[in-house]
C-alpha cells in the first residue's frame, strides 16, 4: 500500500488553516460590514419591529434591535480570534515557566507550583469563570484573564512532566556539569525541546478558548452587550429563535467551525509532529 | 604524567557514602584520590558504584556522608557554588547518543563550556569562538566539520569525538570519562581510547576512566580502583592489580574478559583462586559482611558476618589495599 508522500501535507492541517484564514479575513475586513451597534430602524425592522430576514442589504439578516448580524458576526469573530490567541499564548507562557521551574528546580518550588496547579486543574472551569468574572469589570480583556487563569495548569502540568522525564537525559545534565547557570540550561536545552509540545498543544488550547469565551459571554460573564461577541450574539437569538433562527445557528456554527478548525491544525500537526501524537484529541 | 607527593589530590573521595530514597546503598565508605595529571580507573560491573562516583565527581550528586574534595577543598554547596569547579571538570559520558543536544548545532554544543564560562558571550567575537571550536574537533580527528550541523549526522564514534572536544576546550583541569567506549565498535574504541590518552598526556590532565573492562583500564590508567556493591574492594597500580590480584572479585572480573588469541584463553582460565564469574550479580551478602561473599569461592563463614578490614600493602610498583580475609597469594 501506498503511504502518503513524504512532505505532502496532512489534509486535516490545510482544512484547518484554511477555515481559520477565511474567519481571520473575516475579521480583519470586519469594518467593511458596517457598524456592529448602529440599529437600522427603518430597514433593519418590519413595520411589526421584528428582525429582517436574510437580503442583500443584510446577508445574515438584522438581529432584535435592527443591527446588521453579519457585522455583529464578524466582530464577534474577531473577539474569539484574539481572545484564542492572547489567551493561548498568555496561559502557555505562564504553564510553560511554570512547567520548566517545578520540574528543573524542583524543591520547594516544586512542590508549591504542581500544588496550585493541582487546584487549578480541579477547579471546575464554568464556576471559576463566573466568580472571577463578578469581580472584574466587563470586557475583552476580563475574559483574556479568566481564560488565562483556568488554562495554564494543563500546558503547567504537560510541561513539568516533559522536563522530569528531560532532566535526566545526558545533554540536560551536561549542560549542568559544564558549569551553566539552572536557568542558562533551561533556556539551551529545555526550552527548545518543550517548545514543540507547547506549539503542538496551541490548537487544542485555542479550540477550548473559543468555545469557553462563548459559554462566558453567554452566560453575560464575558463579553457584554451591546458589544458583539459570539456567545452574547446566541443569548441573544434565543428569543427569535422561533422566528429568526438563523440568529442561533449563524453565531453557534461560526463557535463550531472556529474550534473544528483549531483541532484540525492540531490533529494536522499531530500527523507531523511527534510531540502533538502525545495529545489527545480535545485536549483536555 | 603524575605529581609530585604532597601535591592536593583534584578530586579525592574520603569515606564517602551515598543511600538513595528506599535505602538502596549505592556507594559505601569509599576513598580514593586522583592525583593533579595522574590517571586513575575505576572499574566493576553494573551496579557497584561506578556511575554514582561520576555523578558525585561532577557535582550531579552529592554524597550522604564523607568528604568529597576538589584541591583539598570540600565541594561547594548549591550550582552558583559549583560552577567554577564544574568549570575545570571536563567529562565525556557513556552514550554519545544521548549526551549531545540534538536540537543543538555542532558549533554550539563543542562551545557550550565557553559559554558557560562568560568566555563566549554570543555576539562577542564569533568567529574567535568558532576558531577555537574547528580547532578542538580538528585536535580531535574531525578537521573540517560543519559547525552547523546538527549531531545526528554522525555516527557514534563521531558523536563521542564531539563529545570529546566540548570536554577539552574549556581547558578543564581533569577528564572525566564514564565507559566512554562501551556504546561504541569495537574498531572505534581503540581510536577513542588513543584520543583521551592522548589528551591527557598532552595536556597533563588528570584523568578519571571508568569501566568495566579491567583490561582496558590497565592499558590506560596508572592506578586502578576496583569496586563492588558500591566498595571499592582492592586498589593500586593498575598493571599490579591486573596481573597478580589479591581481592577474589578482582580475579573473577580479570577471568571474565574474553581472551582473543588462543594463547591469552589457555592463559585466562580462573585459577583455584578465582570466583564464579559472571555469575549473578548482587550475590546476596549482607552489608555487615563482605559484599562479595555471597559469590566468593573462598568465602567462609566469618565474611558472611564480619566486614574486612583494609589491608594495605608495599610493592615496587607502588602501594596497594584490598579488603579480604582470604586474599589470593601470588
Amino acid at each position: 500500500m501506498a503511504g502518503r508522500p513524504a512532505g505532502r501535507r496532512p489534509w486535516q492541517l490545510l482544512a484547518g488553516t484554511a477555515v481559520l484564514a477565511a474567519f481571520a479575513a473575516l475579521a480583519v475586513a470586519a469594518p467593511l460590514a458596517g457598524s456592529p451597534l448602529r440599529p437600522d430602524l427603518t430597514r433593519g425592522l418590519t413595520p411589526t419591529g421584528l428582525p429582517v430576514g436574510p437580503s442583500a442589504r443584510y446577508p445574515l439578516g438584522t438581529d432584535l434591535l435592527g443591527r446588521d448580524e453579519l457585522a455583529r458576526l464578524a466582530y464577534g469573530v474577531r473577539v474569539s480570534l484574539t481572545v484564542a490567541i492572547a489567551s493561548n499564548i498568555a496561559s502557555i507562557a505562564i504553564g510553560a515557566a511554570v512547567g520548566l521551574v517545578a520540574g528543573f528546580f524542583r524543591g520547594p518550588a516544586e512542590q508549591v507550583l504542581m500544588r496550585l496547579t493541582d487546584v487549578g486543574l480541579a477547579l471546575p472551569y464554568t464556576l471559576a469563570g463566573l466568580v472571577i468574572a463578578a469581580i472584574m469589570p466587563a470586557g475583552l480583556t476580563r475574559v483574556i484573564v479568566i481564560i488565562t487563569a483556568l488554562f495554564w495548569s494543563y500546558p503547567a502540568r504537560l510541561v513539568y512532566g516533559e522536563v522530569l522525564r528531560l532532566r535526566r537525559r545526558g545533554f540536560v545534565e551536561a549542560g549542568e556539569a559544564m558549569g551553566a547557570s539552572g536557568l542558562a540550561v533551561v533556556r539551551r536545552h529545555l526550552l527548545p525541546q518543550v517548545t514543540s509540545l507547547m506549539l503542538a498543544y496551541s490548537p487544542l488550547n485555542a479550540a477550548s478558548a473559543v468555545a469557553f469565551e462563548a459559554t462566558l459571554s453567554y452566560l453575560n460573564a464575558g463579553i457584554n452587550p451591546p458589544a458583539p461577541s459570539l456567545g452574547n450574539m446566541i443569548s441573544d437569538g434565543q428569543a427569535a429563535i422561533t422566528y429568526r433562527p438563523l440568529l442561533v445557528i449563524a453565531p453557534g456554527l461560526a463557535v463550531m467551525a472556529l474550534t473544528l478548525a483549531f483541532l484540525l491544525v492540531g490533529e494536522g500537526m499531530k500527523t507531523r509532529d511527534p510531540d502533538a501524537r502525545r495529545l489527545s484529541w480535545l485536549g483536555r | 604524567m603524575t605529581a609530585p607527593p604532597g601535591t592536593p589530590a583534584v578530586i579525592g573521595f574520603e569515606h564517602v557514602s551515598k543511600v538513595y530514597r528506599g535505602g538502596r546503598v549505592a556507594l559505601d565508605d569509599v576513598t580514593f584520590s586522583l592525583p593533579p595529571g595522574g590517571r586513575l580507573g575505576l572499574v566493576g560491573e553494573s551496579g557497584s558504584g561506578k556511575t554514582t562516583c561520576v555523578r558525585l565527581a561532577l557535582g550531579l550528586e552529592r554524597p550522604s556522608s564523607g568528604r568529597l574534595t576538589f584541591r583539598s577543598d570540600p565541594y561547594p554547596r548549591g550550582r552558583r557554588g559549583l560552577r567554577p569547579l564544574r568549570r575545570q571538570v571536563g567529562f565525556v559520558l557513556q552514550d554519545p547518543y544521548d549526551s549531545l543536544d540534538p536540537r543543538m548545532r555542532l558549533g554550539e554544543i563543542v562551545a557550550e563550556p565557553l559559554r558557560s564560562a562568560g568566555r563566549a558571550v554570543p555576539g562577542r567575537a564569533p568567529g574567535e569562538v568558532a576558531g577555537l571550536v574547528a580547532g578542538q574537533l580538528a585536535a580531535v580527528g574531525l578537521p573540517g566539520a560543519d559547525l552547523r550541523a546538527h549531531p545526528s549526522r554522525y555516527s557514534g564514534g563521531g558523536r563521542q569525538r564531539i563529545a570529546i572536544a566540548r570536554a577539552l576546550i574549556g581547558s578543564p583541569a581533569v577528564l572525566i570519562c564514564d565507559e566512554p567506549t562501551s556504546s561504541l565498535d569495537v574498531s572505534v574504541q581503540s581510536q577513542i581510547v588513543n584520543l583521551l590518552l592522548e589528551a591527557s598526556r598532552e595536556r597533563g590532565l588528570a584523568l578519571l576512566f571508568v569501566s568495566h573492562d579491567l583490561d582496558l583500564i590497565g592499558r590506560i590508567t596508572e592506578t586502578v580502583a576496583v569496586m563492588y556493591r558500591g566498595r571499592v574492594v582492592e586498589a593500586g597500580p593498575a598493571q599490579l592489580v591486573r596481573s597478580a590480584p589479591r581481592h577474589p572479585y578482582t580475579r573473577a572480573l580479570h577471568d571474565a574478559v574474553p581472551a582473543s588469541h588462543p594463547r591469552e584463553r589457555r592463559l585466562a582460565r580462573p585459577s583455584a583462586g578465582g570466583a564464579a564469574a559472571g555469575g549473578a550479580l548482587a550475590g546476596g551478602a549482607s552489608r555487615s559482611g563482605c559484599v562479595f561473599a555471597g559469590r566468593c569461592p573462598r568465602a567462609t563463614p566469618r565474611c558472611h558476618s564480619e566486614r574486612p578490614p583494609t589491608v594495605r600493602e608495599q610493592s615496587p610498583e607502588g602501594p596497594r589495599t584490598y579488603d579480604c580475609f582470604h586474599p589470593i597469594s601470588s
